[in-house]
């Protein structure tokens, strides 16, 4: 495992420098403890010997052998001492502190006759055979004062065994030191190593278990170093993650609430719903769908209308639809249904694109109008019917009331006939009930019956000056102003000049009727010339009579709707038909105790 | 005219309806008349009807308001409302309002006449 490896690693390596170290720190002690040792036991051994010359000078001076050999012996008892030789000026041994001649060690090398000759002093660091041992071989010349000659050389063993023991003892305990020194450092360095590894295990352990999804795990170390730093890093890191992770979470909770509602507003979309891929295959296929065009969405995901239904005729249509690019086509269309009969059904598609424009696929939209036309189709004939009952109540209505006037009259016939007051009234009343029941007849016959127009080019000023020549005992009657503001040269319309003039007539016979009392009658035309639309002519009548109630407005032009005593309530419904039957129309504004304003409005006449 | 005799108003907006009930009683009643509901309140400001002869369906105002109206003055004056209306719903509405009599258009002349002296003989 790498973190194991990262501690042995700098376990090793601090091992190995601890080793060195303390392997060098003990060497180089044992090295210069033993320099120091050998040095002090030169000097001493120098001295030793400068000793023994300086006290042997004299005997050398005077030849005393016996002097010498005392000194030799009296200098041998020093326990550091091997051996003490002299010798003479020739360089022949005077005094020996030895036992026989078999025990004087070899003259070593340096220390040989040419040595013994000169004023130096030799220290040779050997083995002294004599001894048997290590020792240092001392070689002193002897002077004597006053004379620069050489008298004689002291030659002198030095003992080194001690000095030995106590170098081996002193390398032995530096050794233990050395071992001490080594397992401690080693321990310390695994100490230290485990104080930056354990953090570093702790960071790897919670890495891992962030990486499970443990997004609660922390760290807590308090070394107050880059660790720390580090730890304290990966904390906040941890958190952030949590933070993000909580974020996509909510997101995708988000994104996965939206598909599922997208996808249930898809299903349950009263409407059929296809969508289609680039390639043309259906993409999507609502449970509306699966109704309408009586097949399983299971059948037709992912294949090709043509695929699905075969070449039929409501297939080449819906394929024309999708082949618009550029509007969405809407059309109705005969569905083949499974009893042999045809639905009918009203399809739209519109481009799906990416917000760069780029067509990505199709969606179809259809609604099944069978029903709802079927529906419609009642709904007319029981209009029609409705319509038709409106039309016979009113009828009715308006038929009873002469009825019963004529009816009373004959009733009374057989016992009045013979009084001169009931024949005047009988002779007044009846025919005119009659006539009224008679035009009654003829306006609802208007009404209903396709005119054969005389479309003319009829000048508007004609038509209005005919209408108040006819109604002036009506008009002068009732002390009515007329205003006439008609331009004579304003374009001609396009009309049948009957007709209007009947148009007109029933308009200002109302308006004149509304003015018992005496008022305005306003009457005027101007030309209307939107761009866009169609020029017309406009001819406004107006009075200041009763007006018409706001409820009313809507219905005046409805047949036996009437707010006027003894009206038929055909009047208007005869003039709007008229009008419209022109390629007119007619516009009401009024308002209730100020008047009421009539707005023709008919189609310019132009020769094509 | 004999001041004896009892008053009856015809409230109607049709002059044919008007011109025939004064045929009808003008032997029997002092006739009244007028062709809209503002017209017969003018009326029965000064006069006090014995009878009053109500059309249901007037431009204006119509029968059924002056007739909430007289109840309103609590007069006593006895009220046979006529129609030419075909809904059969009319009945029940004025039937609620406490009318006298209520006759369909077209009627016959003695139906009416008895409705009449039945609740209110001529003098």
């Amino acid at each position: 495992m790498s973190r194991t490896t990262l501690q042995r690693k700098l376990t090793l390596l601090f091992g190995i420098i601890i080793v060195a170290v303390v392997l060098a720190v003990g060497g180089i002690t044992v090295y210069e403890s033993r320099k120091m040792l050998i040095e002090q036991a030169r000097r001493t051994g120098v001295a030793l010997a400068g000793n023994i010359a300086a006290a042997a000078s004299n005997d050398f001076f005077n030849y005393n052998y016996i002097g010498l050999e005392q000194k030799a012996e009296e200098a041998a008892r020093e326990p550091e001492v091997a051996y003490v030789i002299l010798y003479d000026k020739e360089g022949q041994v005077a005094a020996y502190s030895g036992q026989g001649s078999a025990d004087l060690p070899d003259s070593p090398d340096p220390l040989s006759a040419e040595t013994t000759g000169t004023l130096q002093i030799f220290v040779l660091d050997g083995f002294i055979k004599g001894y048997g041992g290590r020792g240092l071989d001392i070689l002193v010349p002897v002077t004597v004062a006053g004379t620069a000659a050489r008298w004689g050389s002291v030659r002198l063993g030095l003992k080194l065994d001690r000095i030995y023991r106590r170098m081996s003892l002193l390398s032995w305990i530096v050794f233990a030191l050395c071992l001490v020194g080594v397992f401690s450092g080693w321990a310390a360095s695994a100490l230290f190593t485990k104080r930056i590894t354990i953090p570093l295990e702790n960071l790897v352990g919670a890495a891992v278990s962030v990486s499970e999804g443990d997004y609660d795990t922390r760290i807590e170390v308090e070394t107050g170093d880059e660790v720390q730093e580090l730890a304290d890093n990966f904390n906040w890191m941890t958190q952030e993650l949590k933070k993000q992770r909580a974020n996509l979470e909510e997101n995708l909770d988000e994104i996965g609430r939206l598909k599922h509602f997208s996808d249930l507003v898809i299903l349950s979309i009263t409407n059929g719903l296809i969508t289609m891929d680039r390639d043309g295959n259906i993409a999507a296929f609502n449970r509306m769908a699966e109704k309408i065009l009586n097949t399983s969405a299971e059948k037709a995901l992912g294949k090709s209308p043509n695929q699905v239904w075969g070449d039929t005729d409501a297939v080449s249509v819906m394929a024309s639809l999708l082949q618009d690019e550029d509007s969405a086509g809407e059309v109705r269309l005969r569905w083949p249904a499974k009893d042999g009969g045809h639905r009918i059904l009203e399809m739209g598609t519109a481009v799906i694109r990416e917000s760069d424009g780029r067509a990505v696929g199709h969606i179809v939209l259809f609604s099944d109008l069978t029903e709802k036309k079927e529906l419609e189709d009642r709904v007319k004939r029981a209009d029609r019917l409705a319509a038709l009952g409106t039309l016979a109540a009113g009828l009715a209505h308006e038929i009873k009331n002469p009825l019963t006037a004529i009816r009373t009259f004959v009733q009374l016939m057989p016992e009045r006939h013979e009084r001169p007051d009931f024949l005047e009234k009988f002779n007044r009343t009846v025919p005119r009930e009659l006539d009224r029941v008679n035009n009654l007849l003829e306006d609802l016959l208007d009404l209903v019956r396709t005119p054969t127009l005389n479309i003319s080019r009829v000048h508007v000023a004609d038509c209005v000056g005919h209408v108040l020549e006819t109604l002036e005992p009506e008009i002068e009657k009732r002390g009515v102003v007329v205003d006439l503001a008609i331009d004579a040269d304003i374009q001609p319309v396009s009309a049948d000049a009957e007709y209007l003039s009947r148009a007109i007539f029933n308009i200002v016979l109302n308006a004149v009727q509304a003015m018992p009392q005496g008022g305005t009658l306003g009457i005027s035309s101007e030309v209307r010339n939107v761009p866009g639309e169609e020029k017309t002519v406009l001819i406004n009548i107006s009075d200041d009579g009763f007006g018409i109630l706001e409820e009313h407005l809507d219905q005046i032009f409805n047949p036996f709707f009437t707010d006027k005593e003894g009206g038929t309530g055909l009047g208007l419904a005869v003039t709007n038909k008229i009008i419209e039957d022109q390629d007119g129309s007619i516009t009401v504004r009024s308002e209730r105790g100020k008047g009421t304003d009539f707005t023709i409005s008919l189609p310019v006449f132009h020769t094509r | 005219m004999n001041r004896d005799k009892k008053v009856l108003l015809v409230v109607d907006d049709n002059i044919g309806i008007i011109e025939s009930m004064d045929m009808l009683f003008c032997d029997d009643y002092r006739v009244l008349a007028a062709s809209s509901v503002t017209e017969a309140l003018n009326i029965l400001g000064g006069i006090k009807p014995d009878i009053i002869l109500l059309d249901y369906l007037m431009p204006g105002l119509n029968g059924i308001q002056l007739l909430r109206e007289i109840k309103q003055m609590k007069m006593a004056s006895r009220i046979i409302l006529f129609t030419a209306s075909v809904w059969e719903s009319v009945r029940e509405e004025v039937m609620d309002l406490g009318v006298d009599g209520f006759i369909r258009k077209p009627f016959d002349i003695w139906e009416i006449e008895a409705l009449a002296r039945g609740i209110a003989p001529a003098a």
